[in-house]
């Protein structure tokens, strides 16, 4: 019987362990897919809806440059909200801005990214971001604007993201805004 | 051992970060506020226990030759039911910790107290160790954080505190988290150290006492 202790025993005990593993894994994928789908979802609308909160619902438009996430125009003619990214210190920083029919930004809005906690994270605190609401659709430096103090590269990337947005919007829009 | 003893040892006597020096690159990592140490901390904690009374549970099945790779199925197994329940339920937490939550599963407290503790005891204590053992991490996680958040953020779990100081933005960041750790690890060493020398002294005084008794009967 050596070979069953030796051999076939630790296989089997391996197998057993690794089934009822499966099994647990199963079950609670199972409760729980539908509630993270519905987390993911609720989040990325939640941004949208603080951009525009005047839009009663979105369609979704394609559009082809690279870092621009989403094109969305508000159903009811409320505006576009457009998500871009641009990467900045530790990863993409991504920003959803939303724009009216002249071009012009209404909101911005920076979503959450991996920069540094405390430091380039600050870019999502709307101190920050507000000072771009109301800004005209030219492209944007930090000009002006009141970067986060020892986070220069991750201003940088906020602004880039916002300009690509712009592209997007002057894009889809056929080159129409100012 | 005494059952209250297990949980305890974890505490101080045998910290996993500070005097074991388990887990060192999420105590480093997560630590830059309050918040995050103590949700890393409460997840190890979850994921040791649950661990523990597992491969206790099994120790006597689970033949010496594949004990790592059961250990590590078991211990994955619960990292990721862990990880889709905070995903589901507690998605804030989930996208503050990160990649550490996964990286559970190669922690080396978690490894290191099945290979060391419950895949010696029963199952109760088990469950009493990876108890001990969470908090321990839990407290120093927290009291780290807190330290970092408070000098380099100026805030407490979120609150600004409004200083009269500017926020050192070192303690953020990673040599800021090296200095805070060095610090903790000292401390945790002195208070062993006093506590062990308090119970040295306790231990020779009766032994004292007994030879002047002894001395007084020849006088």
């Amino acid at each position: 019987m050596k070979s069953w202790r030796e051999y076939i025993k630790p296989v089997l005990v391996l197998l057993a362990i690794a089934a009822v593993s499966a099994f647990l894994l199963a079950e609670v994928d199972h409760l729980t897919a539908p509630i993270i789908s519905e987390n993911v979802r609720e989040s990325t609308y939640k941004v949208y809806y603080e951009v525009l909160p005047e839009a009663d619902s979105f369609t979704q438009l394609p559009c082809e440059i690279d870092g621009v996430t989403a094109v969305l125009k508000a159903d009811n003619g409320a505006g576009y909200v457009i998500t871009a990214q641009s990467r900045g210190y530790g990863g993409q920083v991504p920003a959803a801005v939303s724009f009216d029919d002249s071009g012009n930004i209404i909101r911005v809005v920076m979503m959450d990214n991996s920069e540094t906690p405390g430091l380039g994270q600050k870019v999502t605190l709307p101190s920050f971001y507000e000072q771009f609401s109301g800004k005209k659709a030219d492209k944007l430096t930090l000009d002006g604007i009141d970067a986060v103090s020892g986070a220069t590269i991750s201003s940088r990337a906020s602004v880039s993201a916002i300009n690509l947005a712009m592209e997007a919007y002057k894009t889809v829009t056929g080159g129409n805004a100012s | 051992m005494k059952k209250a003893d297990i949980v305890l040892n974890g505490i101080l006597k045998e910290n996993p970060a500070l005097r074991l020096v388990l887990g060192t690159c999420p105590t480093l990592a997560v630590t830059t506020l309050a918040m995050n140490g103590l949700g890393m901390g409460l997840s190890a904690t979850f994921v040791l226990i649950f661990s523990g009374i597992a491969i206790s549970a099994l120790r006597n099945v689970i033949p010496s030759k594949v004990r790592l790779p059961a250990y590590i199925t078991i211990i994955a197994t619960f990292v990721t039911i862990l990880m889709l329940l905070v995903r589901a339920y507690l998605p804030a937490l989930n996208s503050s910790l990160g990649v550490y939550l996964p990286l559970i599963v190669v922690n080396c407290i978690i490894l290191g107290r099945a290979e060391m503790f419950a895949s010696k005891n029963k199952v109760f204590d088990s469950a009493l160790d990876g108890l001990g053992m969470g908090l321990g991490f839990t407290l120093t996680l927290v009291l780290m954080g807190t330290i970092r958040e408070i000098l380099g953020n100026g805030s407490i779990f979120g609150l600004n505190l409004h200083l009269p100081i500017p926020p050192m933005i070192v303690f953020i960041t990673p040599p800021g988290g090296f200095f805070v750790f060095g610090i903790l690890m000292a401390a945790a060493a002195y208070l062993d150290l006093r506590k062990n020398r308090k119970k040295e002294a306790v231990n020779t005084e009766p032994a004292s006492a007994e030879i002047s008794s002894k001395e007084d009967v020849t006088a």
